[in-house]
């Protein structure tokens, strides 16, 4: 073998894996075990960091920004939900009179499901009009 | 003959022997004092609860422990955002002196080293620990975590990889 060692190789080696014709190379080859050397004393170095412990006051660093984050995301999700229940129906819409169409259909739909649910209807269809299925029918016309 | 599974089990003698490698390794992977004794002592709870020997009570112990850090990770990461000065405040008033490792280490480049083990997927670091610190063999851990041997070499060389660049100043 007379290509040197990929750093992949050298961590097999140093985990004490790696071919006989890995080995020998590495036993010929002075750059390889420089290389390997070198690989050694990082990871030493690296174990020991580790084994002193955390220091102290900059543990979570990810995890902050990972909470600032979901803080600004709910912010705009509660800022989109907030826009669309009150803001969406003043803001009149292209289709003109779409939306009292809409808010007519709405209307109907609520009253329907209550007869419905009243002349008993099994009640999952009532219990299943949630305030999603509200929106959609409003922006249904739209 | 199953002279083994039998065996009662000294829950005192195994505590004595193994309490400081499991809370070493709970505080490697949680990167937290106070979480990684509450963690070591549920282990060792539940290790009183076993009334015969695990086959291999250390293995048992390190997988036990590498589990509940894991869920500790998942359940409690608002808290310890939310708890995240107080290391900092106990840490100016303990009483303890710098072991040789922390005196030879700079502070900086201990940080440096955290920080990127930090931001290494949970995998890589149960790897990295377990292999490199502990020392089990390729296998030992790749039956202990639930990996072939391969993916275990794979988390091994990123692992090592990332945090050989962070020493060599180029992450």
């Amino acid at each position: 073998m007379s290509r040197c060692l990929t750093e992949r190789t050298l961590m097999l080696l140093q985990a004490g894996e790696g071919s006989p014709e890995e080995r020998a190379h590495l036993r010929a080859c002075p750059r390889c075990a420089a290389r390997h050397r070198a690989l050694e004393d990082d990871l030493g170095v690296i174990a020991d960091a580790l084994r002193a412990g955390p220091p102290p006051g900059r543990a979570h660093p990810p995890l902050r920004w990972r909470a600032v984050g979901a803080l600004a995301a709910t912010v705009v999700l509660a800022l989109g939900a907030a826009w669309l229940w009150h803001g969406a129906p003043v803001a009149p819409p292209a289709g003109g009179g779409d939306l009292g169409v809409a808010v007519e259909d709405l209307a109907g739909t609520l009253f329907a499901t209550s007869e419905v649910t009243a002349a008993g209807e099994p009640l999952d269809e009532a219990a299943s009009f949630d305030e999603d299925d509200e929106l959609a029918l409003l922006f249904e016309g739209q | 003959m199953k002279a083994t599974a039998s065996r009662p089990l000294d829950h005192d003698a195994l505590y004595r022997a193994q309490h400081g490698r499991v809370q070493s390794l709970c505080r490697l992977l949680l990167a937290d004092h106070h979480e990684a004794e509450e963690v070591c002592h549920e282990v060792f709870v539940k290790l009183f609860e076993q009334r015969v020997a695990p086959p291999a009570p250390e293995r048992w112990l390190t997988r036990v422990a590498v589990n509940a850090c894991r869920d500790r990770r998942r359940a409690g990461w608002w808290r310890r955002w939310r708890e995240r000065g107080r290391e900092l405040v106990e840490a100016e008033h303990a009483a303890r002196g710098p072991t040789p490792e922390e005196a030879a280490l700079g502070l900086e480049e201990r940080q440096r080293v955290w920080r990127v083990f930090r931001r290494l997927s949970a995998r890589q670091q149960e790897v990295f620990a377990l292999r490199q610190l502990e020392g089990w063999s390729t296998d030992e851990v790749a039956e202990t975590l639930g990996l072939s041997s391969g993916s275990v070499k794979r988390h091994l060389f990123r692992a090592t990889h990332q945090l050989r660049a962070v020493l060599r100043g180029t992450p």
